[in-house]
């Protein structure tokens, strides 16, 4: 039973035929399969017709109480009955006269509206030309003014810009002016059997023009004929246009402006307006600024979750702690805006600030970008600083600036950047409260030791900072509820998808290769699967293609999952972008590679040409990538810059490349759709192993195939050249979306399963276990009595989630650790902890390396410039160290290209980086053969050379060197001058930054490309008075955003306009 | 109720035809001249129309032309009397036409998709939906040119029984006017009925209206050929009325307008 008698009096089976068929439909056409199955028409159309009776009836019962049965419908049915119709109705293409044809549009588009599928209206619009082929000159009055209508309503759904919410206005006023001349003489020529029937029409289309022009005016401006009671305008004139229907019994126009009226009333609903009246100032302030003509892409409309977020979910009365668990394409970003406002509003007086997480360096700047954008004229001050673990002096600068017309209220950086600065006392040395952390991508919280150190920030932040509130942004979990009630059992909130609701369509499935009777050519089968996540399926296979793809033969395709994914990403490149994942770099460039032919050739524009000349100045003129762009193919892996990752992204977003073959590094890089994502692996692969991709990343991942073109379902298909990867893949894509766990479960389990007492001191090599014995040397400093501790050790234990949860699942063990953590208190008795807060590192690590740098006679004097000439001493023995430390060793071998422990050549690939050694000459010096003597290609050499310096080096060397600074550094430091002090202070951040001077650091700070920030630095100092790294670095940012190019040239010559405008791009200026 | 006798019929399986005959020339015309003269004209016109013309206001349009227009009382033409007529002798039959209180009946009904008459037929959960077609002809050939060709009778329930998208879009016209009125119980127990049959389960109706002398052949070859188009359970039923008075008179004998 559902709510809707309609549906319960139609035959189960005739649905189900029909919602298969439409699927079938709606996939043929995503796939651009020519042969399309017939369905049985005329039962599709009588479907649609009953589903529509079924929709105006719940929508009228809703409206009248007196229908009880509709009273009682709930939202859930009404969705589904919308979305099931907006199916059929797609995959039902109107015909007739132009009007016809556009009014059958304007039906679907009200119904998928009333689906809540107002997006997928908007960009089925935007791919016809039913608006343009509307006879809007028309000599017929009539003819004349039916277009007019349905040119401003099918507008009113696609709201292409304001150009189209400026022409809906513009039409009624052209109506208004023309009636007098056409109106009589058209009266006039109609016979008596049709002359007062085509007067009522006129009232109609007058009444419903009307009604679009209150609705464009409202979507605009927020408010119609001076008035927000804009429902009650609409319902006046859609009653009289509904009388006039019934007055001269306009069958065929009744139904159409029953629905438009329901639809006009959704879009109020849906309308940026109606969701944020009255909240306060600064958000409508906001709200302005996102419908302005000046954004090039307005923001009207809000998506169901960002309504529900902010009318239900506690948005609006501000719960302390929000868990937002959607999927990608949500507009979760949205709803961490809105939040964010609110928290700046709430604490004005204190100047509160708002700390926003991202995982990832990439993702740091990105979200900074567009967090810059948007807030960019409410004079919110949005700033990041850099994941390297260490506070430089341009960050302490930037953090303390206590100007109120400078200071930011918006930091964007890493959790772990993030924790170094709260446990380093920071929020006190800014001044001012934390209010906000928003934690993006929160499904981290359960994954290894950046888990655990995650988890234990938002404890320790929940316990020290009075103010804070949290917003927690994560695709599937299961247990958002739970999460949000850790942080805070008294005020939380969960903002999650109904489930009749999906941002897009997709289709998940399996992509097979078949024989056909040409023996070397062979198919490619689609097989749907059913999915958790309401993906659409259909019981046969549907063909992808047939031939010889990439000229790729079938004794090929059934032995490789790579040249399978190639092939099928070949088929479905001519239906928009795709996105084709490896579990390597190195396999990623190799599959991209397949697409180096004669038929993929594109001329570059001056885009892709752009990037192509970046690439080759940073990697060589012979770097494949740079090659590969003109076959429309790039690469997106661990084993490039951020600035390459970047531009990849931004090529692609801008339709400039059809196939990226990417590792699982773009999930949390791509925030775009993208017709289809083809998987050649299921794996990834750390450097080390490959092991199954989680879960959620799959599905974030499998989030951005959709919506690329008008009639289009997203495609993610999973490359299975044999039958067992088939049922494999068929196991993978079956997986649950996991419960959020605390990686504390299962350090204990594997503590305790390893045999181990649970001593904590003894497990500090670990460096998850390190996270967890920092937060008690933290705790135990802030307490600073060991009674005191033992007797809050239980409460401080609690306020992580993970306690919580091993409580629950096992109180023996929670009691144990209680009790190991109160054994590990003592031992931190007189010892000093503040060096733990600094370092990052466990107090056993602090103790160890204290010895060795004594050992090795590493003192405070060896901290000077001349530390990165190449051959100094000291930097080989403090690499040594480094290479000892549990938290950083395993990183650190690594960027040796796996050569192991050897701290000479750590020490002088560290120098090359500091003294600005290009990439392809690192790469040819340090990373053409490998550990086992294997010569690599300068493609493969550059990508294990990028990957183990930006993924590996950079951050963990630098972090390493400020870790012993502060263990060195004593008095002879504080005697010297400031800007000495400064200098070596700056050191480690040489190392993360790969330059070679504070100034050149500033730049790198403010997203100039390493190259470009040393002679750049030289170039703006002589322009200016002072050097770079003693002015303000906002001052800085708006020099190079205004200067143009010139620096830049007078820098590095040509080279220096490729980039300017590279970093115009990457930084959003232009 | 018009007192008429049989002429012939009722004959036929799944399409019935007969003929009635009406002989009384005054019932007839007291029949015209009442019952279908209330369906033809409305009393309650003037009060509406200002009402609709008040509201056309807020549209911002101007309204002069479209008053003039829709304020004439426009001569009637004998079909629509024919149509009237054929509603009324329906309604006297028990079917049910709901769509009559909203319309303006000086706009000659002419735009249903594929059906003149549009309502239910039986009571209860035997309630069925009901279209019809009515056609009016003096023409003296047998079976009038009315019955044939693309635009005959017989043609257009032909494609009414076949369109079941057509009759689903009457549904939904149909759905409006019967909510939260004494019908909602009768529309729903045939929308049932319609949408667990596949749209089929539905009763034709086909008025022919005449002022000649009864001829079953002006129904009975036509309802044979209609037959093998059409299966249970929609039902269809021809009726041919043969009225006393010349069709040109029938305007005139309603006594027109109330003033």
């Amino acid at each position: 039973m559902t709510a809707s008698w309609v549906i319960d009096a139609l035959p189960e089976e005739a649905l189900q035929v029909a919602r298969q068929a439409a699927a079938q439909r709606l996939l043929q056409a995503s796939l651009g399969t020519t042969e399309r199955t017939q369905p049985d028409e005329s039962g599709l159309r009588f479907m649609a017709e009953a589903l529509e009776l079924a929709l105006l009836d719940l929508l009228q019962g809703a409206e009248t109480l007196a229908s009880t049965k509709g009273a009682l419908a709930s939202e859930g049915d009404r969705l589904r009955i919308a979305t099931d119709l907006f199916h059929v109705l797609r995959a039902l293409e109107p015909s007739g006269s132009h009007l016809d044809v556009a009014r059958g549009y304007l039906r679907t588009g009200c119904v998928g509206v009333l689906a809540d599928r107002g997006a997928d209206v908007a960009r089925l619009l935007r791919g016809l030309t039913v608006i343009d082929e509307l006879p809007l000159q028309s000599l017929s009055w009539g003819e004349r003014t039916a277009a007019a209508v349905l040119d401003v309503w099918l507008r009113m759904l696609r709201k292409d810009g304001w150009s189209d919410l400026t022409t809906v206005q513009e039409r009624v006023v052209a109506l208004r002016a023309n009636q007098r001349e056409f109106e009589a003489k058209y009266l006039e020529r109609q016979g008596p059997e049709t002359a007062r029937q085509a007067a009522w029409e006129l009232v109609l289309f007058y009444h419903l023009a009307k009604g679009a022009e209150i609705l464009a005016r409202y979507t605009t401006q927020g408010e119609s004929d001076a008035g927000f009671d804009v429902r009650e305008q609409l319902q006046g004139q859609f009653d009289r246009a509904l009388i006039a229907c019934g007055r001269a019994e306009l069958v065929e126009w009744d139904a159409i402006t029953r629905l438009l009226y329901h639809t006009s009333l959704q879009l109020v609903d849906n309308s940026i307006w109606t969701s944020t009246r009255a909240i306060n100032p600064r958000v409508t302030e906001f709200v302005e600024k996102l419908v302005s003509r000046e954004r090039a892409k307005p923001l009207f409309d809000l998506l169901p979750p960002q309504r529900r977020a902010l009318r239900e979910a506690g948005l609006r009365g501000g719960a302390r702690a929000i868990v937002v668990n959607l999927p990608t394409s949500s507009g979760k970003t949205f709803i961490a805006q809105f939040r964010i406002l609110q928290a700046l509003n709430q604490f004005e007086r204190e100047q509160g600030w708002v700390a926003y997480l991202a995982p990832t360096r990439a993702l740091v700047n990105q979200v900074c970008a567009r967090l810059r954008r948007d807030f960019a004229l409410l004079e919110i001050q949005v700033e990041r600083v850099s994941p390297a673990l260490e506070i430089d002096s341009l960050e302490a600068g930037l953090l303390t600036d206590s100007s109120r017309d400078t200071q930011f209220q918006v930091l964007v950086t890493t959790p772990e950047k993030l924790d170094l600065m709260i446990r380093g006392g920071w929020e006190a040395k800014i001044g001012r409260p934390l209010t906000l952390v928003v934690v993006d991508e929160a499904h981290n919280l359960g994954t290894g030791d950046r888990g655990i150190k995650l988890e234990l920030l938002l404890a320790t932040i929940n316990r020290e900072c009075r103010n804070a509130q949290f917003l927690l942004l994560t695709p599937f979990i299961q247990n958002a509820g739970e999460v949000a009630a850790w942080l805070s059992p008294e005020s939380n909130s969960i903002v999650e998808l109904s489930v009749d609701w999906s941002p897009n369509d997709r289709v998940v499935g399996l992509a097979k290769p078949r024989q056909v009777p040409d023996a070397r050519a062979f198919s490619i089968q689609l097989e749907t699967l059913h999915t958790t996540h309401e993906t659409l399926s259909v019981d046969d296979d549907l063909p992808i293609c047939v031939g010889r793809p990439l000229d790729l033969t079938w004794n090929r395709v059934r032995r490789s999952n790579t040249d399978l994914a190639a092939a099928t990403a070949q088929c479905l490149k001519s239906r928009g972008s795709v996105i084709v994942l490896c579990s390597r770099p190195d396999w990623a460039f190799s599959l991209a590679k397949r697409f180096q032919r004669p038929e993929n050739y594109v001329a570059l524009g001056a885009d892709a040409r752009l990037v192509q000349t970046y690439l080759q100045q940073e990697f060589g003129e012979d770097f494949e990538l740079a090659g590969l762009l003109e076959y429309g193919v790039g690469v997106h892996h661990a084993g490039l810059s951020d600035e390459a990752k970047a531009l990849m992204e931004w090529l692609f977003e801008n339709g400039h490349l059809s196939v990226l073959a990417a590792t699982t590094t773009i999930a949390q890089g791509v925030n775009f759709p993208v017709a289809a994502v083809v998987l050649a692996q299921h794996q990834f692969y750390d450097g080390a192993r490959t092991a199954p991709m989680p879960a959620a990343d799959f599905w974030n991942i499998a989030g951005r195939a959709g919506r690329a073109d008008q009639a289009a379902a997203g495609i993610v298909a999973l490359a299975a050249s044999d039958p067992e990867k088939e049922a494999q893949l068929r196991d993978f894509v079956s997986t649950q979306v996991s419960t959020l766990n605390s990686t504390l479960l299962a350090m204990v389990a594997s503590a305790l399963q390893a045999g181990e007492k649970l001593e904590l001191h003894s497990l500090f090599y670990r460096p998850e276990w390190s996270a967890f014995l920092q937060y008690l040397a933290h705790t135990y400093r802030q307490i600073g009595d060991p009674d005191r501790f033992a007797q809050q050790i239980d409460r401080i234990l609690r306020g992580t989630f993970g306690f919580q949860r091993l409580r629950d699942t096992n109180r023996e063990v929670a009691q144990l650790l209680v009790d190991s953590a109160q054994a590990y208190g003592t031992r931190l008795v007189g010892k000093p902890l503040s060096l733990v807060d600094s370092t990052g590192f466990s107090w056993e690590t602090v103790s160890i390396t204290l010895r060795r740098l004594s050992e090795e006679r590493v003192r405070e004097d060896v901290w000077e410039p001349s530390l990165f000439s190449g051959n100094s001493r000291a930097l080989r023995s403090m690499m040594g160290i480094l290479l000892e430390v549990p938290e950083l060793r395993e990183n650190l071998a690594a960027a040796t290209g796996g050569r192991g422990a050897d701290g000479d050549l750590l020490a002088r690939i560290v120098s090359d980086w500091v003294n600005g050694v290009t990439l392809p000459d690192l790469a040819a010096k340090y990373f053409t053969i490998t550990r086992t003597g294997e010569h690599l290609s300068k493609t493969d050499a550059l990508t294990e050379c990028c990957r183990n310096v930006f993924g590996k080096l950079s951050q963990t060397a630098s972090w390493g060197l400020a870790a012993l600074q502060a263990m060195t550094l004593g008095e002879r430091f504080d005697r010297m001058p400031e800007a000495t002090q400064q200098t070596i202070r700056n050191l480690p951040s040489r190392v993360f930054y790969g330059v070679a001077s504070d100034d050149a650091i500033s730049l790198r700070l403010l997203g100039v490309p390493r190259q470009a920030a040393q002679p750049l630095a030289r170039s703006l100092h002589a322009e200016g008075t002072l050097p770079v790294s003693q002015r303000p670095l906002l001052e800085v940012r708006r020099d190079l955003a205004s200067l143009g190019a010139k620096p830049w040239k007078d820098a590095m010559g040509n080279a220096g306009d490729v980039y300017w405008q590279v970093w115009s791009i990457l930084e959003a200026v232009r | 109720m018009l007192v008429h006798e049989c002429a012939y019929g009722p004959a036929g399986a799944v399409v019935k035809w007969r003929g009635n005959l009406v002989t009384d020339e005054q019932k007839f015309i007291s029949y015209l001249s009442s019952t279908v003269r209330d369906r033809l004209y409305d009393v309650e016109h003037r009060a509406r129309f200002e009402a609709d013309m008040r509201a056309l206001a807020t549209s911002e349009m101007e309204d002069r032309t479209l008053r003039a227009l829709l304020e004439a009382e426009p001569d009637r033409q004998p079909w629509e009397v024919g149509e009237a007529l054929a509603e009324c002798v329906l309604l006297d039959d028990g079917a049910l036409w709901p769509s009559h209180t909203d319309r303006d009946k000086r706009t000659p009904k002419a735009s249903l998709p594929g059906a003149d008459l549009v309502g239910f037929v039986g009571e209860g959960p035997e309630a069925r939906l009901a279209f019809g077609e009515v056609k009016t002809s003096g023409d003296l050939a047998t079976p009038p040119g009315t019955m044939t060709g693309r635009s005959g009778m017989i043609h257009q329930l032909e494609a009414l029984a076949l369109r079941r998208d057509h009759h689903a879009c009457l549904l939904k016209w149909l759905h409006p006017r019967c909510v939260n009125t004494p019908l909602w119980e009768t529309f729903q127990h045939a929308s049932r009925r319609f949408l667990a049959t596949g749209g089929r389960d539905i009763v034709l109706f086909g008025v022919l209206m005449r002022d000649t002398q009864p001829n079953e052949l002006d129904l009975k070859n036509r309802a044979l050929a209609l037959e093998s188009n059409v299966a249970s359970p929609t039902d269809v039923k021809l009726t041919a009325w043969y009225l006393p008075r010349p069709i040109d008179e029938w305007v005139v004998l309603t006594g027109g307008a109330p003033k």
